[in-house]
């Protein structure tokens, strides 16, 4: 084993001597030396460049999460009733800070129903539902310009079933970025 | 198809001498229409005789076999079992008390004559008890002819029994669902009053609901989504496809027809409220009806125009109220419901039918207009939907999901005789049923 690693240590020796021979000097490394400037700078280059990539991957990963939240996180309401609760309004304040931030974001925003009741009615009161969430958002200084609402009345279901839970599933305004 | 339908028309001939008969029908009441509960008339209807020189035919017995389906649809007869019939009646002459024997106090007696394609049809209701010939018709066409010979006689009989056709000239119109990518795919489709015949009339590829008739017949409203919102087109049952009629921001729901008109009365949220307005056939506001604060849906005139049903949320539940056009008067009409919907006022103009949540379930009710004599007309599990009352106001179509989803049932108009008229995939919900002497559109 000590035999190989010397015949190795000898062949890298040989091959340095060689490159030496063939070469500018100043391009030359000292062995076991410093860096050159040119070499260091490149280096902290580098650094920085992938501190920078993390970071936005960072950003990114965080700000699709927010878009995502904002497209998946559904206001939801009461049976029959139109009006926002406090965890309503709490939902929809982060979807008004996530659109300050995103000015050009343009929005749709769907108002559903459960299967109960009639679907006529249904059809109505969806619509009130998707303008009850955009006027808290326009409330909150969002331009209403910015925002569109369209009713599925109980056409739409985002769970069928007819468990209570999937029926407080299907009672939502829902947000669609255009 | 259309060509011999036409020929029918021109060619039926009431012959002469049972017109002789038909001025005493009127002598004695059968069915008294203002009894809910009345019981059903003990009908006989033997297997059709060949005329003389005529040979047996097929066309005898599935002759027989639409008869007595199609009258049995209406609830009124206890069609009595033919096995216990002691032979069949000669053409034109009755021997009463063998029928009377049986249990028939009416007897349907036909006859036929066939010669090549060529069908000539003859038919003759008696009533048993009195001993006498009520209605009699003769039908001259080909085979093709039968179902129509055979309804058009269902008519007689209706005509003789209760004073007025009923529904054997009528179709159904309802909302037809298919599950795709995007979600339901709902088009508007066409059935013959008893579920035959089905023809879709929409090729919308969207959510396309409420269809609702005009008073000739002649054209089909209803709501689909046209740039993300519901918006209401008018279509011809003679063919084409739905014409935009209005399209305002916001909702525009459930059309209907203001009586001999081709106004609409059609509920619309542009103005912050959903209230029914009446517009004419070009999309243009005449009239700004209701005036509630949030949800008004769901018109249904009274069959003189004066009056409208609709559904209201101004008490804070939907409900039932009546509007008195002529001085705008609004009133509520539905008490003790939790929830209630889908007003639709009987031709006859005395009840209207509803949907009300009923521990927790949907069931078909009827009340007077002003407000008293509520009945619940079906009851158990599954929701009952949106009623919609045959132009003879005897019976009542509606969206039923006894099965787990929902298919289109009919039933009298005091819920009996319950029957389903749809077997088709997909659901099939909102029935409208159209006015007599509905024709098809073509093929």
């Amino acid at each position: 084993m000590k035999r190989y690693l010397l015949w190795f240590a000898m062949a890298v020796l040989v091959m340095s001597l060689g490159l030496a021979a063939g070469c500018g000097k100043e391009q030359v490394a000292a062995p076991g030396g410093q860096l050159s400037a040119e070499e260091q700078a490149r280096v902290e280059a580098e650094r920085q460049r992938r501190l920078r990539e993390a970071q936005l991957q960072e950003q990114q990963a965080r700000s699709s999460q927010l878009r995502e939240v904002f497209v998946n996180q559904d206001v939801h309401f009461d049976y029959d009733r139109y009006d926002l609760s406090a965890e309503a309004k709490q939902i929809l304040n982060e979807k008004a800070a996530y659109m300050q931030k995103a000015p050009g974001l343009m929005v749709i925003v769907e108002g559903h129903c459960d299967e109960r009741g009639s679907n006529a009615y249904n059809m109505a009161l969806g619509e009130k539902r998707a303008k009850a969430a955009a006027a808290y958002l326009e409330a909150m200084g969002i331009g209403g310009n910015r925002l569109e609402t369209v009713s599925y009345g109980e056409e739409r279901p985002l769970v069928m079933g007819t468990s209570e839970e999937a029926y407080a599933a299907n009672r939502r305004a829902h947000f669609v970025i255009k | 198809m259309p060509g011999s339908r036409r020929s029918i028309l021109i060619i039926i001939v009431a012959l002469v001498v049972f017109c002789q008969f038909s001025g005493l029908a009127a002598a004695r009441v059968y069915i008294d229409v203002t009894q809910p509960f009345s019981r059903r008339l003990p009908l006989a209807i033997p297997e059709f005789q060949p005329l003389a020189g005529s040979p047996q035919d097929p066309v005898g017995a599935d002759g027989a076999a639409l008869l007595t389906k199609a009258l049995s649809f209406t609830g009124l007869f206890d069609i009595l079992n033919p096995k216990s019939f002691i032979g069949a009646p000669e053409p034109g002459k009755v021997n009463y008390a063998k029928w009377s024997k049986v249990g028939a106090e009416l007897l349907i007696a036909c006859s036929y004559q066939v010669n090549g394609d060529n069908l000539t049809m003859e038919c003759r209701l008696y009533d048993v008890v009195d001993k006498r010939l009520l209605t009699g018709r003769r039908y001259d066409g080909v085979r093709g002819d039968l179902p129509m010979m055979m309804y058009r006689f269902a008519d007689e009989v209706m005509l003789a029994i209760t004073g007025e056709r009923s529904v054997f000239s009528t179709q159904i119109a309802f909302v037809g669902s298919r599950q795709a990518e995007k979600g339901a795919i709902k088009e508007i489709y066409l059935m013959s009053f008893d579920g035959a015949s089905l023809k879709k009339i929409t090729s919308r590829g969207d959510i396309t609901l409420y269809p609702a008739w005009s008073s000739d017949g002649k054209l089909l409203a209803y709501s689909s989504y046209l740039n993300r919102r519901p918006a209401i087109f008018v279509q011809a049952l003679a063919g084409g496809s739905g014409k935009l009629v209005i399209n305002k921001p916001g909702v525009n729901l459930t059309p209907v027809f203001q009586p001999n008109s081709t106004n609409l009365a059609v509920s619309m949220s542009h103005t912050g409220r959903t209230n029914i307005f009446l517009v004419d056939i070009a999309g243009h506001i005449l009239k700004h009806l209701t005036n509630g604060w949030g949800i008004d849906v769901a018109p249904a005139f009274s069959p003189n125009g004066k009056q409208m049903a609709y559904v209201s949320d101004r008490g804070g539940s939907p409900q039932i109220y009546v509007m008195d056009l002529a001085s705008g008067q609004q009133r509520r009409l539905t008490f003790g419901f939790k929830y209630c919907a889908a007003p639709d006022w009987s031709p006859r103009g005395d009840r209207i039918a509803f949907q009300a949540e009923i521990d927790g379930i949907f069931q078909i009710c009827t009340i007077k207009p002003d407000g008293s004599g509520a009945q619940v007309l079906t009851g158990g599990y599954g929701a009952k939907e949106d009623p919609s009352w045959s132009p003879d106001g005897r019976l009542i179509a509606y969206a039923g999901r006894q099965t787990g989803r929902y298919q289109i049932y009919v039933m009298t108009s005091n819920g009996q005789s319950i029957s389903r008229l749809t077997s088709l995939p997909g659901e099939q919900t909102d029935p409208a049923w159209s006015p007599r002497g509905v024709s098809r559109p073509l093929d």
